[in-house]
């Protein structure tokens, strides 16, 4: 196996984000004394880049002897962590002018994030896969605790760690079984074995996938490993929790997919639907009834991220359904990944606005603080106005397209007790945001809050309410693309 | 010549007893340590599995663990000492400022 030019060139998109990564961390001493926003204008830069290389000038094919490959798949995951990337950029740099935290590593430690949620899309090995999400994972930890004096941050970046490590090691051990059982931890080979073994089973096959399904649930945040999610995401600072749960759930998902579609986890003799179906309706309903319960806005949110998260593995759960044909599971699967591109605004929007209300010491956080902000900052006002309808489910929004075709296929399956929770989930879920909208435009504050509108802030809740607004309007595109992506798995 | 055999009952022991260490101790230190022991169970699992399979790439894997194990513990100790200096003991349950439901 050499390394050779058609190799970089189909890693392309990675090389050009780590480079970013590596100039910003070398920049981040002499910009410290400085005190300028440069840090997250070459984080800008190399997004940009890295996204018109991976629209235009990137190779489909296999890199590094079949391990990674580059295609619709790889691109549109690829595409939607440059997405988070850019927003959180964004996010970041008003939140660090905000508290006056010269510390630009922010900006390098996000790209190898998504450096990691890159590498996790394209992987087709074991090995590979590994490697990317524990990039995620330890990228994404250091996000969630980089507001050191903040002691709540600390508490998440603790609680987030252990939680990753134990996953690693039961994802390690499932590679292991799996290995054992096949001699290989290439994809294709491990799928020839397993379809070897389709009639009877093997029971260390199955324990391997079955762990590593585990870990990618934790990954996720899915029920029942999701109980360091919402404290994880609260402690955080908002532009790293919203970075995080995206950057996660991208690259949990995109295992999934590949670990399902090429290394043959789905002909195993497990009944993936129902055990995934359990997973997603108890995450559905138990976040949703969390979330009602919470006067603390930014922990309402985090449990409506898991809200969303439940949805999504409800799709996956439902495409393993042995009632639906191969077009309808792909339909839904495609419908999954289109919410998924979805989720990267919402989710960038909601910690938006957990961004806009600003104390002198500390971002306001309850209820009570959000009150007026509709009309004293309109953008974070539509921004919220968006992802409510978006949420609630009103036509003009892509998540409501996306609801409807994943309800439309869980019926066709005959899992009723899923869609229920799921329109339940879905009810609740527009409670709770409307609750926090009519604070934010029929309450008024008599001690009015310091809000923000600083310029990076402003254009990320821009993007994120016409990306919303302009995928509702006009899916076609995004639709072609999840339907194209889902399309080179099967 | 050591069969193939003990190096997996060693390993998955190891693997046990850690996950074990993870669940009783109550000191962020030993915690991280029984995850780092217990990477390096499945280290050794991959190396024996090479050896039944044959060929080099469980031992690749084993590596590869190695290394990812030696970054975790790297950002592992930096968060100790972040928790470590404003309260003086490692103990998790004293970090409960996130605990309401």
């Amino acid at each position: 196996m050499n390394l050779a030019w058609a190799d970089a060139a189909c890693f392309l998109p990675e090389i050009v984000v780590i480079a970013t990564a590596a100039i910003g961390l070398m920049l981040e001493r002499p910009l410290r004394r400085v005190q300028s926003d440069v840090g997250s204008w070459i984080a800008l830069a190399g997004l940009a880049l890295a996204g018109v290389v991976t629209l235009r000038f990137s190779p489909s094919g296999d890199a590094l002897g079949g391990i990674f490959v580059r295609d619709a798949f790889t691109s549109t995951f690829e595409l939607a962590a440059i997405g988070v990337g850019t927003l959180a950029t964004l996010l970041g740099s008003s939140f660090l002018r905000a508290v006056d935290y010269r510390r630009t590593e922010f900006f390098p430690i996000l790209l190898l994030t998504i450096t990691g949620v890159m590498i996790a899309a394209g992987a087709r090995d074991f090995l590979l896969l590994f490697v990317g999400l524990e990039i995620l994972a330890l990228g994404g930890a250091t996000l969630l605790g980089f507001f050191t004096p903040n002691e709540k941050s600390r508490e998440a970046l603790m609680k987030s760690f252990i939680t990753s490590g134990i996953a690693t090691a039961f994802l390690l051990l499932g590679f292991a079984f799996v290995f054992g059982v096949t001699g290989s931890t290439h994809y294709d080979e491990v799928a020839t074995r397993v379809a070897a073994h389709a009639g009877t089973g093997h029971p260390f096959l199955e324990l391997g996938f079955g762990l590593v399904v585990v870990s990618l649930l934790v990954r996720i945040m899915a029920f029942p490993f999701n109980m360091y999610a919402a404290d994880a995401l609260q402690g955080a600072p908002g532009p790293a929790a919203g970075a995080f749960s995206v950057a996660t759930v991208l690259g949990g998902f995109a295992a999934l997919f590949r670990i399902f579609e090429e290394a043959g986890a789905a002909s195993c003799n497990v009944e993936w639907s129902i055990l995934l179906g359990i997973a997603a309706g108890s995450t559905m309903v138990l976040s949703s009834l969390y979330a009602t319960y919470q006067d603390n806005v930014k922990r309402m949110l985090s449990y409506a991220t898991l809200a969303h998260v439940g949805f999504l593995l409800a799709g996956f759960a439902v495409a393993y359904s042995p009632k639906l044909s191969a077009a309808q599971s792909e339909a839904v699967l495609s419908a999954v990944v289109f919410y998924l591109l979805g989720f990267v605004f919402l989710q960038a929007g909601a910690f938006a606005i957990i961004s806009a209300v600003f104390f002198g010491r500390r971002f306001g956080e309850y209820l009570a603080e959000f009150r007026g902000l509709g009309r004293r900052c309109p953008v974070a006002g539509l921004a919220y106005v968006a992802i409510f309808l978006s949420l609630a489910g009103f036509p003009p929004t892509f998540v409501f397209l996306a609801k409807v075709q994943i309800l439309g296929a869980a019926l066709q399956a005959e899992m009723f007790v899923l869609t229920a929770a799921a329109i339940v989930g879905s009810l609740i879920g527009a409670f709770y945001h409307l609750r926090v909208l009519v604070v934010m435009y029929f309450r008024e504050n008599p001690h009015a809050p310091g809000v923000i509108p600083s310029v990076p802030l402003v254009t990320a809740m821009t993007l994120v309410t016409v990306g919303v607004v302009g995928i509702g309007i006009f899916p076609e595109k995004a639709l072609q693309t999840a339907i194209e992506s889902v399309r080179v798995l099967f | 010549m050591i069969p193939a055999t003990h190096v997996l009952v060693l390993a998955s022991a190891l693997f046990f007893l850690s996950l074990t260490g993870l669940l009783i101790r109550r000191n962020v230190l030993v915690m991280l340590l029984c995850i780092e022991l217990m990477l390096g169970s499945v280290a050794l699992v991959f190396v024996a599995l090479a050896e039944v399979h044959g060929g080099l790439r469980g031992q690749v894997v084993g590596l590869f663990v190695l290394a990812i194990a030696v970054a975790q513990i790297g950002i592992g100790l930096a968060m100790l000492m972040l928790l470590y200096r404003r309260r003086g003991e490692l103990n998790p349950t004293s970090w409960e400022r996130l605990k309401d439901w």
